[in-house]
């Protein structure tokens, strides 16, 4: 059966590629520039992180991509697994001599890499702010004076304070997760709980569903 | 290139030709409903608007529009077109009927068999629906009714991590898992094993993990869909009203043109008099050439 699969290819793709291979998905070897890699019936994409869940909306099988992405986008997929690598968390980021809480940003302009999520974060909280969508470096927004805050990633939160910026608040965790194509559930249903299943059995702590899964399978097929 | 609007707009229009003839076949009658109505509780979705005196909804979920017109107990078989808001502030075009009135499981078999004529009718043949139970989810559901919306938005995207994560009882959790795992012929769950039974074996099957959300579904939903597209053509479900049950389905028109093969030249080359014969081997319900008898 064929199977598609789409891969970030920012700082999720090593993690990604490793839990692939422990599962005996190998990725096949590839020039740096190449976008699509086959081994037979598979398929391996590799996409901006933030076209993951597009990709996977509109019918590769299977993608690997951070939660904030698939938050940001709103794609139609199923999540069935979230992973435990990838963590960080994205958070409301203020320049660090700044007094305001969140709570007191009625009125001020946030720049952003998410301005959904940010103005889904804001209304939930009844302050109405003005959102500014960057595609990068959103750092610079308070420093040239484009916005009084941000809300992106923070990992280490070196960048942030490199640049002179402090969390005020955080919006959400963040993780990577599985998705899957809705449609490629049903019609590769066996092939897809059986990638699940094998992915669910690499964490101790999921062992019981996947045997649950496994039994089904038995009973269906 | 630029796509060419008007040879896009023979597609559909050559679809909802035939879509039309099938729903004529079956004795479905057109309904036509005002595009902006206003607002009352009853009726769903649509883009609000208001001209500072009252509130309207353009384009409201035209099922809800229907519903509340039915104002005697009686039968009724309608079929529709529709624009429609996609929620990203753009539109497309639906079609879909609604059975109301009549036995509910007639009812259901009825629709879907619908469904699976006009797919064969527009040459869509490699195409699955699939049954799902919202009563039975909501069993389960009811016994965590502190988590239920956790679990519900799990559920809608078959989150396992979410589901395992939760502080709820194994024998819940083992029951929820059942729901996201299983998909065939026979669920031992009464109400969906009844319908597929009268339906053929190749296209039909119970998905317990099929949920669709409209606050009107009473039990039995389903979806549609092909190998050929990353999303769903449509689907539907079942309701209440005024004593009487209900079952319809919409479909994207948009969607199915991008599925169906054939062209608007292969419409027009067709005479009236072989269109009306090929729908009514369409209506011979449905597939694998075999009559499929509905026992209620």
């Amino acid at each position: 059966m064929n199977l598609s699969f789409v891969l970030p290819s920012g700082r999720l793709l090593e993690e990604s590629a490793n839990l692939l291979s422990a599962i005996g998905l190998e990725i096949p070897e590839r020039h740096s520039r190449e976008m699509e890699v086959k081994d037979g019936c598979r398929s391996f994409v590799f996409a901006k992180a933030f076209d993951v869940p597009v990709y996977v909306e509109h019918g590769i099988d299977i993608g690997i991509a951070g939660s904030d992405v698939v938050s940001e986008r709103g794609c139609d997929v199923f999540i069935p697994l979230e992973f435990p690598f990838g963590k960080c968390r994205m958070s409301v980021i203020a320049p660090k001599e700044s007094v305001f809480s969140v709570s007191e940003m009625e009125g001020y302009t946030v720049a952003t890499k998410y301005p959904k999520t940010t103005e889904r974060f804001f209304d939930s909280a009844g302050i109405a702010v003005n959102v500014v969508k960057l595609h990068g470096a959103v750092e610079l927004g308070p420093k040239v004076g484009i916005s009084d805050a941000i809300v992106d990633i923070v990992d280490s939160g070196n960048t942030m304070r490199a640049n002179g910026l402090k969390e005020i608040g955080i919006i959400s965790e963040v993780n990577a997760v599985l998705l899957v194509n809705r449609i490629s559930q049903k019609t590769k249903f066996g092939t897809i709980n059986e990638i699940v299943n094998r992915i669910r059995n690499l964490n101790p702590r999921l062992t019981h569903a996947a045997q649950m899964l496994r039994n089904d399978f038995k009973s269906i097929h | 290139m630029k796509k060419d609007f008007f040879s896009e707009n023979g597609k559909i229009a050559g679809l909802s030709k035939r879509i039309r003839a099938v729903f004529d076949d079956w004795n479905y009658e057109e309904i036509f409903l005002p595009f902006m109505e206003e607002y009352t509780d009853s009726l769903r979705g649509g883009l609000k608007h208001t001209d500072g005196k009252r509130f309207y909804l353009i384009k409201p979920d035209v099922t809800s529009q229907i519903i509340d017109r039915m104002k005697q107990r009686k039968t009724y078989r309608y079929f529709y077109f529709s624009d429609y808001f996609l929620g990203d502030g753009s539109c497309s075009i639906q079609f879909g009927a609604e059975f109301v009135g009549a036995n509910p499981l007639q009812e259901k078999v009825e629709i879907l068999q619908v469904v699976a004529s006009i797919l064969r009718a527009v040459d869509v043949s490699d195409f699955y629906v699939d049954v799902g139970s919202l009563k039975h989810l909501n069993e389960i559901l009811a016994k965590i009714p502190e988590r239920r919306r956790e679990a519900m938005e799990a559920l809608k995207s078959r989150n396992f991590t979410v589901i395992e994560d939760m502080n709820i009882d194994e024998e819940i959790k083992e029951a929820l898992w059942k729901i996201f795992s299983f998909r065939g012929r026979k669920s031992g769950i009464p109400q969906l094993d009844r319908i597929v039974d009268h339906l053929p074996e190749e296209h039909f099957f119970i998905d317990t993990g099929t949920v669709r959300y409209l606050d009107y579904y009473e039990d039995i939903v389903f979806e549609v869909y092909t190998p050929s597209s990353g999303k769903a053509l449509g689907g539907g479900g079942d309701y209440a009203v005024k004593e009487m049950a209900g079952f319809g389905f919409s479909m994207d028109l948009r969607g199915l043109a991008e599925v169906a093969p054939f062209n608007s030249t292969m419409i027009r080359e067709q005479s009236g008099k072989k269109r009306r014969t090929k729908y009514a081997e369409v209506k011979n319900p449905i597939l694998n050439g075999k009559t499929v008898e509905v026992t209620v």
